[in-house]
């Protein structure tokens, strides 16, 4: 009878009630929705790389080693040379290395000198490893394989033909234009950094830049092609390489041996640790979100609070009716209470059916635009814990609306000042 | 009326003190209504009509001594009885504004039975024969607003009545109706309570309606000191 009697109130007041309820609706799907991104974007973030133990480059700290290595952010300080990295590859516990070399770009987007091991043992999310769209890895010294990203916004198919500028500009000057790569592969996107790279492979790069020095070409110097295929293509050095241990329990202590490797100063981190420590840097910004989320929040339940107490007045007579006709006191708390949960409650379902609309909408736009894959379901315990809150927050606030509702009650008895 | 039954109304000793606000004391030494009698109160606006009715009704509490209802002090009820004990005994029709405006004519009516807690079925049967004798058959599943006061007003007789309760408090509720519609309803109303040999007390400052009563009292003989019977 209650419940009835709250449901028909509310509905005699419908135009308030729909307004609160937007309100609600918008602010529940606000903080559940942030919460909700702050969770994928940090899951996807922190598995921007996986599977791999640790991550090797010339010494520098440990941001910015993953931050060129990973998110080709940046610049190394330095190289490593061939010879390290062949010696540590060799090292007992090690089962795979890959090879990183960057400095070079295409139209923008950076060039990743690797090797097969690459397609072979880089993983990102949960074990998820790279998969081709079309076409298959490099073989030949003049191929190269795109990231999702790349072939999507500069529109190439298998069999085109990229030439690669030196250095990082955008619009580069000092073009290897005299050997230009095929594309023989296209990854599917991965929301990493992955799909935003061209790969070839070592002896590629070591190929543009025979004849040039210091990044510039040297004249009377230049080599074709095919002259450079001749050539011994083994690198001088590279600019980092990511490990793959046979056990893990061998990762602090290689990870100390390389720190303290004696013919070469370098630095060897944990990519988990390292991802963690640059998310709390970046975490900042997401709690500052959370907490206008939720004033956001509080304003509406305020809001709400503040249409019922408002509403108190005329209901009035409706209220010495119900005295009137026998409810107690407490009965009368009871109904604004319950019409408060009853808002709150399908003010917290709305919410989320608008967050879980609006995500399975976005989810396709999202993944093709920026490679991020957003789970379209928010519900997980912490949303649930969320919408609980809601809900106790709403009970606490339109206390004050309840307990005038029970003083009136018993100070008006059946009589109504008009 | 058995000689035994305790009277509808005995107050004892009342004191009533509005404190900070309200027209003031109250103070009745003794005062009895019996069972079936039709009482009509009058007195100007602001004389503590409502107040009294209020106390009867025990919606307010008195300041010092007791308010017997069918033999039982509802001053010392717990306030849950209390209120359980009104909306079984005691019916309240209002000046104007008797209805809830979001529940139709029965749901208005039954509502009454619901916190009487009196069973759905008989209390039902019993609506059907009020609206039936008030002829409001036809409007059930009508909202308040769609009546006119006088059909509100007599719907507020149901729903005083469906309880079967053995006090029925009345607040000016003719004020509102024109001449022709207040003789309709006083007619309903006293002819409905005296087959149910309802208790009777009827507030009101038009005294034009008071020979349609046992018994006749101004209000302000309860402001001052003195005994009334």
């Amino acid at each position: 009878m209650i419940l009835k009697l709250a449901r028909k109130s509310l509905w005699n007041r419908r135009g308030t009630a729909i307004l609160t309820l937007v309100s609600l609706a918008i602010s529940v799907a606000l903080i559940l929705g942030i919460n909700h991104l702050r969770h994928q974007a940090k899951q996807s973030f922190t598995s921007t790389i996986s599977g791999t133990d640790l991550i090797v480059g010339a010494r520098s700290g440990s941001t910015n080693l993953l931050l060129y290595s990973v998110f080709r952010i940046g610049n190394a300080t330095n190289n490593i040379s061939w010879e390290s990295y062949q010696t540590i590859s060799k090292s007992r516990e090690i089962a795979w290395t890959i090879p990183l070399s960057l400095g070079d770009s295409h139209r923008g987007f950076r060039v990743l000198g690797t090797d097969h091991n690459y397609f072979e043992h880089y993983r990102y999310g949960v074990r998820r490893g790279l998969v081709f769209t079309r076409g298959s890895p490099f073989e030949g010294v003049y191929e190269s394989v795109l990231g999702a990203q790349v072939a999507r916004e500069l529109g190439y198919q298998i069999g085109d033909e990229i030439v690669i500028a030196h250095g990082l500009g955008d619009v580069s000057f000092s073009q290897h234009d005299d050997k230009p790569f095929t594309v023989v592969g296209i990854l599917e996107p991965t929301g990493t950094p992955v799909d935003r790279t061209v790969h070839v492979r070592l002896e590629g790069i070591e190929a543009i830049h025979l004849g040039w020095q210091h990044g510039a070409r040297i004249p009377g110097r230049g080599m074709s092609a095919e002259e450079a295929l001749q050539r011994e293509l083994q690198p001088e050095a590279i600019t980092a390489f990511l490990v793959g241990l046979k056990s893990r329990m061998a990762t602090f202590r290689l990870q100390r041996a390389i720190n303290e490797y004696r013919k070469e100063a370098l630095t060897a981190i944990l990519p988990g640790v390292a991802l963690a420590e640059l998310w709390d840097v970046l975490g900042m910004v997401e709690n500052m979100l959370i907490v206008v989320a939720f004033l956001v929040l509080l304003a509406t339940l305020v809001g709400m609070t503040t249409t019922l107490l408002s509403s108190m007045k005329e209901r009035q007579r409706e209220l010495a009716i119900l005295r009137a006709v026998g409810a107690h006191a407490g009965y009368l708390f009871a109904l604004i209470e319950i019409e408060a949960l009853l808002l709150a409650l399908l003010g917290v379902a709305l919410g989320i059916l608008l967050l879980t609309v609006s995500l399975y909408m976005l989810q396709p736009w999202l993944a093709s635009e920026y490679g991020l894959f957003i789970s379209a379901n928010p519900l997980n315990s912490e949303a649930l814990w969320i919408s609980a809150g809601v809900l106790l927050l709403a009970a606490l606030l339109s206390l004050i609306p309840s307990v005038v509702a029970y003083r009136r009650a018993l100070a008006d008895g059946l009589s109504v000042r008009t | 009326m058995e000689p035994q039954q305790p009277p509808a109304v005995r107050l004892d000793g009342l004191r009533f003190d509005w404190k900070k606000r309200g027209p003031g004391l109250l103070e009745i030494d003794e005062f009895l209504i019996g069972r079936g009698e039709t009482l009509f109160l009058y007195g100007p606006s602001g004389s503590g009509k409502t107040t009294l009715l209020n106390l009867l009704a025990g919606v307010l509490l008195p300041t010092q001594g007791s308010v017997e209802i069918l033999g039982r002090d509802i001053t010392r009820m717990r306030p849950f009885r209390r209120d359980l004990f009104r909306a079984r005994h005691i019916g309240v029709i209002f000046q104007q504004l008797n209805l809830i405006p979001y529940l139709d004519v029965l749901e208005n009516v039954m509502i009454a039975s619901h916190f009487a807690k009196l069973d759905t079925q008989s209390s039902a049967a019993h609506a059907d024969e009020l609206f039936e004798t008030l002829g409001m058959q036809e409007h059930l599943h009508k909202r308040p607003t769609e009546l006119s006061i006088g059909q509100q007003q007599r719907v507020a007789v149901a729903r005083a009545l469906v309880t079967h309760p053995e006090i029925l408090i009345a607040d000016e509720p003719t004020s509102a109706l024109d001449s022709d519609n207040r003789e309709v309803f006083m007619q309903h109303m006293l002819q409905m309570a005296a087959q149910n040999d309802t208790t009777v007390i009827f507030v009101s400052h038009d005294r034009g309606l008071q020979e349609h009563f046992d018994r006749h009292h101004d209000v302000r003989e309860f402001t001052g000191k003195g005994a009334v019977t």
